[in-house]
């Protein structure tokens, strides 16, 4: 308990800022002190800007194995035992029907509260040499097609102009850069709209025996799931997870919801919050699967959640934050050295980074889509490359056997192969691919009579599906022509205009189910 | 052994177990996954179908949706590891697949 009491060396609010760095750091997360931190180590001059005062509350408090070689790397095992984290042996995961499997870590990690492990990452940062400046960033300066630093506002209120010579957007959820449009647009990744709810309880009763303190996963239908995850030895954070749909099915209120998944999400997460108090207020997210493209470009780039955020089911978050920030701190340094090479040097990383949230896009559609086939996966010859993955390590240069298996079950299905060869199968080919994330669409249909017809069944009139489905249709029409492609969709209450779709091909039909 | 009357087996176990009965529609293409007619409960009973009736254990690694998603599917898959693992095949299964 040293640290707690200890008192801090905060230089918070007292830098002056100068005019120039070599790198600005927009962001004090996991991404920016991570990245501020290794990129102090390598001799540059850094400044990191982060608007909250720390610490502050953040969701996110269950690490994979490549946060802990990081944090192992970083020295700070003894702090982080000190502040009463908690080692995480791995991760339970508890379906319907007794359907139950664990997969152990891979290597040391931990659960933490993330004010304050994000509290210590930052200060480390600052020990290291970082300076650190408490204001936001207002809008990005820029040169000739070249980023060459930023203006921005201090917590006191003093605005200021300050050039670097590469900048870093780990603005988190805020995607700084995609919003100064920099950056490309921040896109929903298709139809993933899911509402969280999660707060901190104590009182939970604790896993026995080897699981004790693993992160426990529960899950119900198709994205409904729960997390219970122990962030101290009197802690759990727990979280409930449901489709914006079926939350509003529920009261559409996050305590109503909150109550709906103690109670019928899993017995045993009934039975183990039974007797737990709510500690903090609730905490709410929306619609929170993004990502932003492109994400990085001349003297800067982005790192973590401010170009891509995945469904958290596997916690990969900060992990990944911390991973891409080593992989930012070698492409900048690299780039500095040699300026000739640094679009070659943003390419290799942004290959890089698409190359794991890819891999753990793909992990996380295949466990729901084949929740039953995923836990015969960890048992089988793919176990270890589950292990592997769910450990962070989805950045490989080549994909494990695993990643390759699941892909092919992820597009291939008898209802293609009905299908003749051509344009018209490879965009079912697509649409399957992309449909498990289609939330609100009951059904797709190929009409192939007269060039390419996709006539979707919607299950509500709801402004924000249409709005993933423009967006969809976008990216087919630049993936695959606009030629003869058309996309129709159909609510319940015009679904009689609807042509007979007698010749057309059934890609998916949940209407059946 | 032989893949017809594997077919058979597993048309009227899907047909009477899993569709109750109304199995006018089941070809050997039907999308079993898909169209929810094999959940992660079927799976479990359509496992143990296989190894009373055909005495052919799935390992747990062939336990995928490609092997799974249709008849005609399983029935490959089936007769493979009848054919790959003959200890674990019935009597010495017909080798003719």
């Amino acid at each position: 308990m040293l640290l707690e009491t200890a008192p801090r060396v905060r230089t918070e609010g007292q830098t002056k800022v100068r005019d120039h760095y070599d790198v600005i750091v927009i962001g004090g997360g996991p991404a920016g002190s991570g990245s501020a931190m290794l990129l102090a180590e390598r001799g540059l001059s850094v400044l990191m800007l982060e608007k909250d005062q720390f610490p502050r509350y953040h969701v996110g408090e269950s690490l994979t194995g490549t946060a802990g070689d990081f944090i192992t790397r970083a020295g700070l095992n003894e702090q982080m035992a000190a502040l009463d984290f908690v080692p995480k042996p791995g991760v339970k995961v508890v379906g319907r029907e007794g359907a139950e499997f664990f997969v152990p870590v891979l290597r040391p990690t931990w659960q933490v509260r993330r004010a304050e492990f994000d509290h210590l990452l930052l200060d480390l940062a600052i020990s290291k040499g970082v300076e650190h400046v408490r204001g936001a960033a207002k809008s990005v300066l820029s040169e000739a097609g070249r980023v060459t630093g930023i203006t921005m506002t201090t917590a006191e209120g003093d605005d200021r102009v300050v050039h670097a010579s590469f900048v870093i957007d780990a603005s988190g959820q805020s995607v700084f850069m995609s919003r100064q449009e920099i950056a490309g647009p921040r896109r929903v990744a298709a139809f993933n709209r899911q509402i969280a709810l999660y707060s901190q309880f104590s009182g939970v009763v604790p896993d026995v025996g080897v699981q004790h303190n693993s992160t426990v996963i529960f899950y119900r239908d198709t994205y409904h799931w729960a997390w219970l995850i122990p962030v101290s030895s009197e802690l759990v954070s727990i979280g409930v997870v449901l489709p914006t749909s079926s939350y509003k099915l529920r009261g559409g209120t996050s305590k109503g919801a909150m109550a709906w998944g103690l109670e019928h999400l899993h017995p045993e997460l009934t039975q183990r919050a039974s007797g737990a108090t709510q500690v903090e207020g609730m905490h709410v997210s929306r619609n929170y699967s993004y990502r932003v493209d492109p994400f990085a470009g001349p003297g800067w780039l982005c790192v973590g959640d401010s170009h891509c955020f995945t469904d958290p089911i596997f916690s990969f978050g900060a992990s990944f934050a911390l991973t891409e920030a080593q992989a930012a701190t070698d492409t900048i340094v690299a780039a500095l050295a040699n300026p000739t090479a640094e679009p070659e040097l943003l390419q290799t990383y942004a290959d890089y980074c698409n190359r794991g949230q890819g891999r753990a896009a793909e992990l996380i559609r295949y466990f729901w889509k084949f929740p039953a086939f995923f836990a015969y996966m960890t048992k089988g010859q793919y176990g270890d490359d589950l292990v592997r993955l769910l450990a962070g390590d989805c950045f490989t240069p080549e994909p494990l056997a695993a990643t390759v298996e699941m892909k092919k079950s992820l597009q291939d299905s008898p209802l293609l192969h009905r299908i003749p060869e051509g344009r018209g199968r490879d965009i079912a080919a697509r649409i399957y691919e992309r449909f498990d994330f289609f939330q609100g669409v009951d059904a797709a249909f190929l009409d192939l009579s007269e060039g390419v017809m996709i006539y979707f069944i919607l299950a509500e009139d709801d402004i924000d599906l249409y709005d993933s489905l423009r967006d969809f249709e976008e990216q087919l029409v630049s993936d695959f022509g606009r030629d003869e492609l058309a996309v129709l969709s159909f609510t319940p209450d015009i679904i009689e205009a609807m042509p007979p779709l007698d010749d057309a091909y059934t890609i998916v039909d949940r209407r059946r189910q | 052994m032989d893949v017809k009357s594997v077919n058979q087996a597993l048309k009227g176990f899907i047909t009477d177990k899993l569709l109750h009965g109304d199995g006018a529609e089941l070809t050997d293409h039907t999308p079993l996954l898909e169209w929810g007619i094999v959940d992660s409960l079927a799976m479990v009973s359509l496992l143990t179908f296989v190894q009373t009736s055909f005495g052919v254990t799935i390992p747990d690694d062939e336990v995928s949706p490609r092997n799974f998603q249709s008849i005609e599917a399983l029935q490959n898959l089936i007769m493979r590891v009848a054919r790959d693992r003959p200890e674990g095949a019935d009597g010495g299964a017909d080798q003719g697949a």
